[in-house]
């Protein structure tokens, strides 16, 4: 009796720390979360975040200093190479720890260990793509090079010397959100980073859809809406009659159209679309006779920042640019000599094969008749609360053949994905060189390496020179090679022939006085291989050449503006043909009104004005009702794309595709538009009904998101204030946006380099700094970055210290 | 007298306990404090008010200290209507914890003195 109460209250109270200290369900540690000494709460930082003073460390030779600017970016001073790459590795995981970790994770296929089964899917395909074939080899490679090599192992050394310096309650907030634990890094992780990343960008193919439809169509169908090029007008390089070189060419034709079975509804998506913009202006054309550079890459706008930018600084280096976390050196930056930064070249990179196995061990294919053997690896994903889910995934030389993709187990055939991310690339090495580059020459020695993804690369020179070069690892297509599924059972269908970088598409220093690309058909048709992709951007690009030819002292400021550009060419060219459809008299009260803003708008894609959302919405109605016959129809398809799209609704006014199939009568391309204009007016409608505590705007009406990686809303930044659109220069999504603005002017005394990053230097969500730049960036304000900050410089926020053991 | 030492003890030695093991170690604290108390509803009450009082000053302290909107976002996360509300609910999980704690350190010291 007498022990009973403290029996009691001892159990009480012990259940309840072991139930704080472990996580229940969905609900993390709370404990963990929730006590002063162990909590977020110690997370929450100041005006100046918590920033290391003084590390002392084996790996380091000398000492090293860096210095946090006034914007929370590091600029780091080594005396040698191998101590630079250390501390970056260590200041970067001093910031973005957690966002590396597992951003790399999914890059693995493992989400699923920290998730669950919700991510198994996602998993299941990162691994059927391949995308581990291309990181070994990847890997194999920049492991050869001597300096690549030390780069990306002090780098790791310096994550891990950040990583091991923390006891578990200074971990990030979202290790314990998660219930997860930081992994150490390494060199490989790194290149898994990388390519993961990297080949978001490369993936993009329509064979499937495109087979589906000429099963379910007639091949002139296919030609009329989507053969050939949208747009060639205004290609990257524009020099007819300058390709001096006799192309490869196949031995014998390939290209098989395969009509695609009605049971191939998976495919292998690339994400969401994205596009940049770079522009290069030469002294010749620029006010102040400087040579100019902009560059804004356009991609998935998350939480913490995609990008972190930094300063690196050594006798042998000194360059400034972003870099994605994980990563050592900068994916774009400027030096004194230089500045670049690549746009995404679109091609096509991916074909499907259908490969036929010799029988039920799946150990052989059929290849020219003869049996062919092939490797399997049998894929374990963990899952957390659950037992492990197994998947065998079979090595061809036609790609990589993922069980899903099983056709009929009579037949023994699969379908097989061939995507150019499983072959090696040097980009790790190629990163470093071109930051190291000081002329043309050597940049262009550079993007050789530079494999894939295949970027468009501006190149400024501070002397002047100014140039592009479309780099990356294409195949050699001939026709329509390559567009539809494919012939897996034929050898000559391997991918074989690829174009030699002396082939290349480049322009050095055109009459023009400029270089753009924005995601456009990349050449004049003179050049002598056959360009294939399934989309090139067609109104971007038009925009900036105009206002660049058009200006003959372009300035520092106007390079600002055209970045921030929010004409919007696809109303420019559409509106009023669209507007001549309606008859104004037959039209309600709500109609005519909306049709008067809109033929009183000035075209822009003002964050406050509510035309651009009534453009925007009447615009996808448009492209909905047209092409509903493709998107109900069971087999996955695709449609065309928009320009293709008004000009066929322009020059065919009666096809068939314009009629709706879910109304009686039948459309024609007047019906149609006016058919979405009501759409799109009942869906303004449905919006001001369900959002009657917001303003009635475009910004609000678009919804521009910051989204955390974990999709955690109160860690996002929801509803940002901010103009732009899609075909538009200042290019803004709902999730998607110019990831970081640069600009460059070669000042005969210095480097002027301006910059904005949506989210902010920190990636922790205690930190002021966390999600302070992206209030600039929608309002379109720059930052100063400086390639000689000083140690002294009075705006500086704190200096901390790396030295080496003493003896 | 004898409470408010009790009081001051949980807190301080809670504090320095937290401060190099885990958090849960306030539970110790409590207990240790407890000791001290005849009365086991006594122990429960001033261990509940000194778990309370450590674990709002001790975030009051470190929000005071930052320019971060993190508790609010942290708030909307665990669905409460303010940073405050979160805050009195993690000084309620401290109190709970050093109050049962003190409670067993007083029916500890009562069992062992018959």
């Amino acid at each position: 009796m007498r022990y009973l109460s403290l029996l009691i209250w001892s159990i009480i109270t012990i259940a309840l720390c072991y139930f704080l200290n472990n996580p229940i369900g969905q609900l993390p540690a709370i404990g963990k979360i929730v006590s002063p000494s162990h909590g977020f709460w110690r997370l929450l930082e100041g005006e100046i975040p918590e920033l290391p003073e003084e590390v002392i460390n084996e790996n380091l030779k000398d000492e090293v200093k860096v210095v946090w600017d006034e914007n929370l970016i590091p600029h780091i001073y080594a005396q040698n190479d191998e101590d630079l790459y250390f501390v970056q590795g260590y200041v970067t995981a001093s910031m973005r720890l957690w966002q590396m970790d597992f951003v790399t994770r999914a890059a693995e296929g493992r989400l699923s260990e920290i998730v669950g089964e919700a991510t198994l899917a996602v998993d299941l395909n990162t691994r059927r793509k391949g995308m581990e074939l291309g990181t070994q080899k990847i890997f194999a490679a920049t492991m050869q090079d001597p300096f690549a090599k030390m780069t990306y192992e002090q780098y790791a050394k310096g994550v891990n010397a950040y990583l091991f310096s923390l006891d578990e309650k200074d971990w990030p907030l979202e290790y314990r959100l998660l219930d997860m634990e930081p992994e150490p890094w390494s060199a490989l992780r790194t290149i898994r980073i990388a390519n993961y990343m990297a080949n978001r960008s490369n993936t993009r193919n329509h064979d499937i859809e495109y087979s589906n439809f000429i099963d379910t169509f007639e091949y002139s169908d296919w030609e009329l809406l989507y053969g050939g090029y949208d747009s060639g007008e205004e290609p990257i390089v524009f020099e007819p009659g300058s390709w001096s070189f006799n192309p490869i060419v196949h031995e014998n034709e390939p290209t098989d159209i395969i009509r695609a079975p009605s049971d191939l509804k998976e495919s292998i998506k690339a994400p969401a679309q994205s596009g940049s913009n770079n522009w290069v202006v030469a002294p010749k054309k620029s006010a102040t006779g400087n040579t100019l550079f902009a560059y804004d890459p356009h991609l998935g706008i998350d939480l913490p920042s995609l990008f972190f930018i930094n300063h690196l600084s050594s006798p042998d280096a000194n360059y400034l640019g972003s870099s994605i976390a994980g990563v050592p050196g900068t994916l774009y930056g400027v030096n004194d000599s230089i500045a670049y930064g690549g746009t995404n070249a679109f091609r096509d990179l991916v074909d499907w094969y259908k490969v036929k196995f010799t029988d039920d061990s799946k150990t052989k294919i059929w290849v020219d008749d003869k049996e062919l053997d092939i490797t399997q690896s049998i894929e374990e994903i963990k899952i957390k609360g659950k037992p492990s889910a197994f998947d065998t995934i079979y090595y061809s030389p036609f790609g990589v053949i993922a069980n899903h993709s099983k056709l009929s187990a009579e037949k023994n055939e699969a379908w097989a994905y061939r995507w150019i991310g499983q072959d090696t690339s040097r980009v790790p090495i190629a990163i470093l060189e071109m930051a190291k580059a000081k002329n043309w020459e050597a940049f262009s020695k550079a993007i050789e390496k530079y494999d894939s993804p295949h970027q468009n690369w501006g190149f400024a020179h501070a002397k002047g020179t100014i140039g592009m070069i479309v780099g990356g690892r294409y195949l050699v297509r001939q026709g329509n090679e390559g567009l539809f599924l494919r012939d897996g059972t034929k050898s000559a269908n391997i991918w074989n022939d690829f174009i030699p970088y002396e082939h290349r598409i480049q322009q050095l220093n055109p009459d023009r006085g400029f270089v753009s690309s924005s995601n456009q058909y990349p050449v004049d048709s003179t050049y002598p291989y056959t360009i294939r992709a399934f989309t090139y951007e067609t109104k971007r690009n038009r925009r900036i050449n105009q206002t660049l030819s058009s200006d003959a002292s372009i300035t520092s400021d106007e390079m600002k503006q055209l970045q921030l550009d929010i004409f919007n060419m696809e109303a420019y060219e559409n509106l009023e043909y669209l507007l001549a459809s309606l008859n104004y008299e037959s039209l309600n009260e709500q109609e005519q009104e909306i049709f008067d803003e809109l033929k009183n708008w000035n075209l822009k894609a003002e964050p406050q004005l509510i035309a651009p959302a009534y453009f925007s919405l009447w615009n996808k109605a448009i492209n909905e009702l047209a092409w509903d016959e493709l998107v109900n129809h069971q087999k996955l398809m695709v449609k065309p794309s928009n320009y293709r799209t008004y000009k066929l609704l322009r020059e065919f006014p009666n096809l068939k595709w314009w009629d709706i199939e879910s109304t009686p009568q039948k459309e024609d391309a007047e019906g149609l538009i006016r058919a979405a204009y009501k759409q799109m007016i009942s869906e303004i409608n449905q919006w001001r009904e369900q959002n009657q505590d917001m303003d009635f705007n475009w910004s609000n009406v678009r919804g521009t998101h910051l989204i955390h990686l974990t999709q955690l809303k109160p860690l996002s930044q929801e509803n940002i204030f901010t103009g732009g659109d899609w075909s538009i220069v200042n290019m803004i999504g709902k999730r998607i946006g110019p990831a970081v603005r640069f600009i460059v002017e070669f000042d005969s005394s210095k480097v002027k380099i301006l910059a904005a990053l949506p989210g902010g230097q920190s990636g922790n969500p205690g930190s002021p700094w966390y999600g302070n730049m992206t209030e600039p960036w929608a309002n379109g304000e720059y930052i100063d970055l400086d390639l000689h900050y000083t140690l002294s410089d009075s705006r500086r926020l704190h200096v901390s210290k790396f030295k080496p053991v003493n003896e | 007298m004898k409470k408010l030492i009790t009081f001051l003890l949980i807190g301080i030695i809670g504090f320095l306990l937290t401060l190099i093991g885990p958090w849960y170690l306030i539970a110790l604290a409590g207990f240790c404090g407890g000791l001290l108390l005849k009365n086991q509803w006594s122990g429960l009450l001033i261990g509940f008010l000194a778990g309370f009082i450590l674990w709002a000053i001790h975030i009051g302290f470190l929000t005071g200290a930052s320019e971060s909107d993190l508790p609010t976002r942290m708030a909307q996360l665990f669905t409460l209507p303010s940073d405050t509300a979160l805050i009195l609910i993690s000084a309620l999980i401290g109190g709970t914890i050093t109050g049962l704690a003190a409670a067993a350190g007083t029916s500890f010291a009562k069992a062992i003195k018959r």
